[in-house]
């Protein structure tokens, strides 16, 4: 997904995707990205206080945020598992968020 | 949350990806982990002392084959790991992350050995759910916790610290860590020990 956002001028401007390693250290996470090659930033949460207040939820779990024009934001897609097929998950996104 | 808004001030959208290591947490575990609560942190007396041989000891494996920590010295350093007991969330967090690092044992000559005292069908069903795990697994279950005993992280309740002892290629422990059970140690501490093992 992140590699089709980036292939797109429109969507690399205004689509960010990060990742958050619950429980991890900064070794860890920054290992586990080297490892396996992750192309997008990814944060520790070593203390679980993210995990915490998004509200302990089992991983991988997806949460995407609209940016307004007020600045203000919103969840709009929040679901728990991995996604079987990244193109049709962004387009879904992009259509629910309305940049699409 | 707020610093990752900080970084998209335009229209658009943030998409947040949670990932872990933490198999405690994941899906696969779903309504299969028990979780004990808060325990007190440490609850044994070491028996073993760095710069001390570590007590030698033979035992079952899940793969079957019985596994003595000799079968190491002059070849390999040795890390055991102790952690407390199958399906609960802190422990099975902590083996997988092994698997991601196994670069740095192989690059500091180092095996790894994983130690509870649950049996061996018990170890057998859970590490089955954390894919294949490199190293062995190793059942301290009969008699109980016998190993654990000999180096003094056996519990009051029955269960092992959760330890880990650094053990070099001539079978003299170099670092013991005792942590807190409540909390998984974290993999820069161990592999920063590795290496200092491997450099001496």
């Amino acid at each position: 997904m992140y590699r089709i956002i980036q292939s797109d001028k429109r969507l690399k401007e205004r689509v960010k995707l990060v990742g958050i390693g619950v429980g991890n250290s900064a070794f860890e996470v920054g290992y586990f990205q080297k490892t396996y090659n992750i192309p997008f930033p990814l944060f520790p949460d070593g203390d679980f206080s993210i995990h915490q207040k998004i509200g302990e939820v089992r991983t991988p779990f997806f949460i995407c945020i609209r940016i307004k024009k007020d600045g203000s934001h919103e969840v709009f897609y929040s679901r728990v598992g991995g996604a079987k097929d990244a193109d049709q998950l962004l387009k879904k996104l992009l259509q629910d968020s309305g940049l699409l | 949350m707020k610093k990752f808004l900080i970084i998209n001030i335009v229209p658009g959208l943030i998409l947040l990806l949670w990932v872990a290591t933490a198999f405690g947490v994941s899906e696969a575990f779903k309504d299969n982990i028990y979780n004990p609560g808060q325990l007190k942190p440490v609850d044994s007396t070491l028996k073993v002392k760095i710069g001390e041989p570590a007590p030698d000891f033979t035992l079952p494996s899940v793969s079957g084959e019985k596994i003595s920590l000799s079968r190491y010295r002059g070849k390999k350093h040795v890390v055991i790991s102790f952690v407390p007991a199958a399906w609960t969330p802190v422990c099975s967090d902590q083996w997988p992350g092994y698997n991601i690092v196994k670069e740095i044992f192989d690059a500091n000559e180092a095996v790894l050995l994983g130690i509870t005292v649950d049996n061996i069908p018990t170890l057998y069903a859970w590490t089955n759910q954390m894919g294949d795990l490199w190293f062995p697994v190793l059942s301290d279950f009969w008699p109980h916790g016998a190993v654990a005993e000999k180096y003094g992280v056996l519990r009051s309740s029955g269960v092992s610290e959760r330890a880990l002892i650094f053990i070099d290629k001539n079978g003299i422990i170099q670092d013991i860590q005792v942590s807190d059970i409540n909390v998984r140690p974290d993999l820069a501490q161990c592999a920063t020990t590795l290496e200092k093992m491997n450099k001496k």
